[in-house]
Order: structure tokens, then C-alpha cells, then sequence
């Protein structure tokens, strides 16, 4: 096929070194002994294995010739046939295409616009504030959520759910593991369907926009100098950004980060200071009235997420990532294929995630028979009067794990009431938003990375959101700051 | 008579998806690869009465692999064995993208090429002798705007071609 | 400064025309995406940016990258 001279001893030539491997290789590989033989002399991991296993009687000998041929070159062999290819490339090239004279046209102004800082900034916190805010969040998680939870769930299926559990199943016990607050139907296929569907809908709708459109290379860009002090690169702003609509669905998008390393340290991000779209619905709603305390808010989110990301990268053991992305020119999203993508990805997104919220459901079904919540509720009063909260927030905080409406409902009663002052408003969201967001999370975090680590996150999330609680509750104290 | 697979490969951005959108319309099935958390899907295309399974795999820019993509790619190649493969390239970046169709060349794949995004490249004051390149690879070549449904059809009767030359 | 002599491609003057001289790594993973980019000996290439991350052209691609991997591709002016 293609014949190549290299330059070398003739008898040490990458050309010879390939002949020889050719004769060793018996197996059919499908690729040609060619191509199996080039991707030898590159040591490639994959083939040499595969080589190993299905080519044992030759592979000392093959193992020889690469290592021998190694010797006669200054630069690894990989190099010196990506040198020969492109030569080989270029000079189709020079024949049969031709390229007009370089001009920068608009959509490359514009996409240098975008990738300016001064510029770049500002459009990315708009689109941003425009698309996850109001699009995802208000729209998506509040309209359409509601919509369907009134319109739909409590009018209809709850209903009927109720009705056919009382008529078919006679045991009062089992009643609840399908209905009541935190039944199967009523809790894990109303959260699923009615909470999670609409706004991974339009999240992934959002996602699949400034996918095709080319932007989010352009974030990444931006955004990689920042991240590769906490230990991430550019590329990382995937899982981030999705993040922000569910952190669940963003521990599992960190399969898209190259090491194990950069994995770990977005998952635990993400558990820690990341909050989803339905935690930033609930503390909205309670420091709206408050611009100073949101203000405080933030800044400590911003602040752990920087500290704690740039602290375990400095502990876990691993190469600094490495960041390089392609930049395509920024494009017209197709409608269509948008709309496919984004429905190919729900239904993928439901099927890794229904079983977590059956299990999860089943498991509080078990805690709840076993008395276990009312103990855990006991147990969280201590912490939570050690950070200045009633105690009467226990449950808020253990519901919100389970059902974020419920969380919400709670503190929103103790607000509402007037036993919550301004600083307590505030280290209550810090703690719910460090918090573990939900128990799916917590179970995706096992799943994704592990029952060692999974395990690790949560519980070293649970004390250092008690932990930075309590010290806020302390500075606002001393401070004596009133809001 | 077990149904053929097409593989449709390539750098990542260069329209793979879309393509396989086109080709495939529905049964579409997307899985992680056995052992992997790399996602590739399948469907299902009919052309001239003949079924086949069409597999639209992770980016990679080179057989020699480094990415657990690229792994899964030359993963799917070596095992499921593909009839045809269908490289999709970015028209106006064949300097860079005629590599891996060198590559795929040299393995003795029956290779497709498909010139994507061939309005951004005449945008761009690339002209390609479509002939010429033929004659200069020795496979055909077809020049597509997968999201505009250009040259779905030209490849669908290059791959009819490719099967009839084969029995 | 000498039109001849050779840099990395970090320390490129911007929109400067050049061609790409030598790949200079020891790590094979980054020279893997280095080849993967297409930066190759006698390539042409133009630095755009360099902040907040190295932006750079080859043939009709642009591609972004950090500053370690823009410090391993060596350059020529043209």
C-alpha cells in the first residue's frame, strides 16, 4: 500500500523494522499486520497487549526489533511517522486543494471578541445569568416544574396511585414504601418526572445551544488559567456549568475529564460547592430580601470552592492537567439536530438515574420503618445549635437531603416565623448549599467513583460544611454584623 | 445473514453526530462501551433492502490511541470488524484530518471519506478537486453538509456501491 | 532580534507568521497531542493570543492551550 523511505541504516529503518514485524504476526487483526506492526514500533499499550495475547510465540522477538529500533532514533518512532504521513499528506494536498488568500472575516472578529478577557467575561456571565438563570432556573425548574407537579402529579397520579396501593396492597407498612411523602410514586417518580425531567430538559437544551454553536471551547479557553490552580483545566467547565442545573448529572459528565485526578477533584467540588439549580431556587427565595446577606453568601461559596480546590490539588498525588481543546468556528446551532441531542441525552441522563431514585427511595422507605430518621434528626440538633441554628432546623436540613421542597418549606417556616435573624439566614444557606445536595448525589458519587471515595466525599463534606458554618457563625458574631 | 456495521470515525467536532443522525433516523441506542464510561451509538439504516448496523464512535485523531475514547474506537474496530468505514473530515482542515485517513488506509479498511462542512470551507477559500483526490487516495470521497443534508444521499449510494463490489 | 532564530511557540510575537521547527518533550502524552493538533515540522502556524490562555492557528483550526504545551512546540519566523 503506502510505501514510505526513511531516512536511517537501511537495516534499522522503520521500513525494515515493520517487514520483520509483518512476518512475525500471524493472527488476523483485523487491521493489516501493516498497521498492527507501525502501531508496535509506537508502543502503543493496547496493541502491544492484544499483540502479547493473541501473538505469544513471536512477541520476545517483536519486542526486540522495537526496542532495537529505538535506539537508532533521536525522537520517539510515533514522531518520526507523523513527520513522514504529513509530508505525505501535503503533497496530495498541494494537488488537489487550493486556498484563497487569508482574510478574517466577521464570525472570526467575533470569535476573537469572545475569547478577549475584557470582552469575554462580561458576555460569558450574561449568557450565563440568561440561560441558566432565567431559562433553566426560573423558567425550566420554576414554571414548567410547578405546572407539572399541580397540573399533573397532584391532580392525577398521585391521586390515582393512592387509590390503587389502598385497594390492592393490605399491609399498612407496605403502603408507604409506594405512596405518602416519601413513597415510590409519590416521591421518587414525582421527583424524577416531575421535577428532574423538565429541568434536565431544558438544561441539556440550554447545553446542546452553546454546544453547537461552538461556544463552550471559548469558556473554556477563558476560564483554564483559573482552574489549573484548583487543580482542573478548562475542559472541566463542562461538568461546572452542568453543575449548576443538577450536580448529579454533573459528578456523572465528569467521565469527559482525561484523569482520575481531575475526576476526583470535580466530584468533590461539585458535592461541596457547586449548588444545583434546585438549592439556588431555595436560597434565593430566602435572601432575596437581603442583598448583603447574598453578597456574603457568595463570597464564601467562591471562596471554599477556590480553597478547597487549590488544597486537594496541592494533596492528591498526579500530573497537573494538561489543557488543549480545539476552538471550531462558532456556528448556527441546526434546530433539529439540537432538539435530537438534547432528547438522546435526557433519555440516556433517565435511564443512569431512575434506578438511583428507586434506591433512594427504598432507602428511606427502610429508615423510616427503623425509626432511623427520627435519631438522625436527633443527632443533627447538636451540630446545628453548635452553628447558632434552632434546633428545630434538624429536620429542614434532613428533609432537604431527601426532598429538596421539603428542606426549602422548612426553613421558609422558620424565616417566616421570625426564629431565623440575618445571620443565621446566612449560615444556614452556607450549610445547605456546602451540604451534600441530595442523596442521589451521594449515591452517583459512589457509583462514579467508588465506594471508597464516594464514602470519602460525603463525609468529609458533611464536617466541613458544619466546620465553615460554625466559624462563619463565629466572625459574624465577633463582627457583630447585622443584616 | 448477520447485519453489516459501518463505522462512522473521525476527530471530534467535525459533525459525526449529525451524520449519524442522517443516516440512521431512529432506533438509535446509546451505551457505555462494556468496561468504559465512553458512550457510543448505534442504529439501525436501510439502503436498497439491505439492513445495517451504523456505530457512531468517540473522537479520535489517531489509531495510535492515547484517550480512552480513541481506545474504544480502535476497540470497536479490531473487535466488531466494520464492512465500512466512514471517516468524516472537516473539509477545510484536510491538512490536519488526512492523517488518520492515511492511517485507516494503510490498515486495509474499506474507508469512506466524507468531506464535512464543505460550505464553511468555500467560506473559508478552500477548493478541493474532489476527482483528484479520489485518484490520489484510491477510495471515494464525498463531499457532505451533514446539517443541511447535503451529500446524505451521494454517500448512501457510495456505501451500495462499496457492498455490490464486494459479493 | 535574529528573523532566523528559534522560540517556543509561547514566546511568539502575535500574528507573526511561522513555521513550526521541532516538537521538544519528554512527556509521550503531550507529544501525542501535539501530533493529534497537527503541529508539525514545516507546518504553518500563527500564535492569536496568549492570554488568558495560548490561542494559535494551523492551516484553517485554531486550538487553545496552556502554557506548557505552547512552551514544548518550537518555532521559526517566516
Amino acid at each position: 500500500m503506502i510505501k514510505r523511505d526513511y531516512k536511517g541504516p537501511i537495516e534499522n529503518s522503520i521500513e525494515m523494522a515493520i517487514e520483520k514485524i509483518v512476518n512475525l504476526l500471524q493472527y488476523d487483526y483485523y487491521l493489516s499486520p501493516r498497521s498492527i506492526a507501525i502501531l508496535l514500533l509506537q508502543e502503543d499499550e493496547g496493541i502491544r497487549n492484544l499483540v502479547k495475547e493473541k501473538d505469544a510465540a513471536g512477541f520476545s522477538e517483536i519486542e526486540q526489533i522495537v526496542n532495537n529500533l529505538k535506539t537508532y532514533y533521536k525522537n520517539p518512532i510515533s514522531y518520526e511517522l507523523a513527520i513522514e504521513r504529513q509530508n505525505e499528506v501535503n503533497d496530495i494536498l498541494k494537488k488537489a486543494v487550493r486556498f484563497a488568500k487569508d482574510s478574517i472575516s466577521f464570525r472570526e472578529r467575533l470569535s476573537r471578541l469572545l475569547m478577549n478577557p475584557v470582552l469575554g467575561i462580561p458576555v460569558f456571565l450574561l449568557v450565563s445569568y440568561f440561560g441558566l438563570y432565567k431559562f433553566v432556573g426560573q423558567f425550566g425548574a420554576g414554571t414548567v416544574v410547578d405546572f407539572i407537579e399541580t397540573n399533573i402529579f397532584d391532580k392525577y397520579i398521585t391521586p390515582f396511585a393512592e387509590n390503587m396501593v389502598a385497594r390492592f396492597i393490605p399491609w399498612q407498612f407496605l403502603h408507604e414504601l409506594f405512596i405518602g411523602e416519601y413513597g415510590l410514586i409519590t416521591m421518587a417518580f414525582r421527583y424524577a418526572f416531575a421535577i428532574i425531567l423538565p429541568i434536565t430538559a431544558f438544561f441539556f437544551l440550554f447545553f446542546s445551544l452553546i454546544e453547537d454553536s461552538g461556544y463552550l471551547p471559548r469558556i473554556a479557553m477563558l476560564i483554564d488559567r483559573t482552574f489549573k490552580k484548583i487543580g482542573l483545566s478548562g475542559r472541566a467547565v463542562i461538568p461546572m456549568v452542568l453543575g449548576f442545573g443538577c450536580a448529579t448529572m454533573a459528578t456523572m459528565v465528569t467521565r469527559i475529564l482525561p484523569t482520575k485526578r481531575e475526576r476526583i477533584i470535580a466530584t468533590l467540588l461539585l458535592a461541596l460547592a457547586v449548588p444545583c439549580s434546585a438549592q439556588l431556587g431555595v436560597i434565593m427565595a430566602l435572601l432575596q430580601h437581603n442583598p448583603m446577606a447574598l453578597f456574603i453568601w457568595a463570597g464564601v461559596i467562591g471562596f471554599i470552592f477556590l480553597l478547597v480546590g487549590y488544597l486537594t490539588s496541592k494533596i492528591l498525588p498526579g500530573d497537573r492537567p494538561s489543557f488543549y481543546m480545539e476552538i471550531p468556528p462558532l456556528r448556527m446551532p441546526s434546530l433539529s439536530n439540537v432538539i435530537v441531542k438534547t432528547y438522546v441525552r435526557v433519555k440516556w441522563y433517565f435511564k443512569e438515574i431512575m434506578p438511583i431514585f428507586l434506591w433512594a427511595g427504598v432507602l428511606i422507605w427502610l429508615g423510616r420503618l427503623a425509626k432511623i430518621f427520627d435519631f438522625l434528626v436527633d443527632i443533627l440538633k447538636g451540630p446545628l445549635r453548635a452553628i447558632g441554628l434552632p434546633a428545630e432546623a434538624a429536620k429542614a436540613f434532613l428533609f432537604g437531603f431527601f426532598r429538596r421542597d421539603y428542606g426549602a418549606a422548612g426553613l421558609y417556616d422558620l424565616s417566616a416565623h421570625g426564629k431565623l435573624d440575618g445571620v443565621q439566614l446566612v449560615v444556614s444557606c452556607v450549610a445547605l448549599t456546602l451540604f451534600l445536595p441530595c442523596i442521589a448525589q451521594f449515591l452517583m458519587n459512589i457509583k462514579e467513583r467508588g465506594w471508597k471515595i464516594g464514602i470519602g466525599i460525603s463525609v468529609f463534606v458533611l464536617f466541613f460544611s458544619f466546620s465553615v458554618a460554625y466559624v462563619l457563625n463565629i466572625v459574624l458574631k465577633t463582627l457583630g454584623v447585622i443584616l | 445473514m448477520s447485519v453489516k456495521k459501518i463505522a462512522i470515525v473521525g476527530n471530534p467536532n467535525v459533525g459525526k453526530s449529525v451524520l449519524f443522525n442522517a443516516l440512521t433516523k431512529q432506533y438509535v441506542v446509546v451505551s457505555n462501551y462494556p468496561g468504559t464510561t465512553v458512550e457510543v451509538s448505534r442504529g439501525k439504516m436501510n439502503l436498497d433492502g439491505a439492513e445495517y448496523e451504523v456505530i457512531d464512535t468517540p473522537g479520535m485523531y489517531s489509531l495510535y490511541s492515547i484517550t480512552e475514547e480513541e481506545r474504544v474506537t480502535r476497540d470497536i474496530l479490531i473487535k466488531e470488524r466494520p464492512e465500512i468505514i466512514i471517516h468524516v473530515v472537516d473539509a477545510k482542515n484536510l491538512e490536519r484530518m488526512l492523517l488518520l485517513t492515511l492511517q485507516l488506509i494503510e490498515a486495509d479498511l474499506e474507508v469512506i471519506l466524507v468531506l464535512n462542512i464543505m460550505d464553511e470551507a468555500v467560506k473559508e477559500g478552500v477548493s478541493i478537486d474532489v476527482g483528484l483526490l479520489e485518484k490520489e487516495l484510491r477510495i471515494p470521497v464525498v463531499p457532505a453538509i451533514s446539517t443541511a443534508g447535503k451529500g446524505i444521499d451521494n454517500l448512501k449510494k457510495k456505501i451500495s456501491e462499496y457492498d455490490k463490489k464486494r459479493l | 532580534m535574529d528573523k532566523k532564530i528559534i522560540l517556543p511557540l509561547s514566546k511568539l510575537d502575535l500574528h507573526k507568521k511561522a513555521k513550526v521547527s521541532h516538537i521538544k518533550t519528554e512527556d509521550k502524552a503531550m507529544l501525542q497531542r501535539i501530533i493529534a493538533i497537527g503541529a508539525l515540522p514545516n507546518i504553518e502556524i500563527t500564535l492569536i493570543q496568549r492570554f488568558p490562555s495560548f490561542v494559535f492557528q494551523i492551516g484553517k483550526s485554531q486550538f487553545a492551550v496552556d502554557k506548557e504545551l505552547a512552551s514544548c512546540i518550537y518555532v521559526k519566523a517566516v
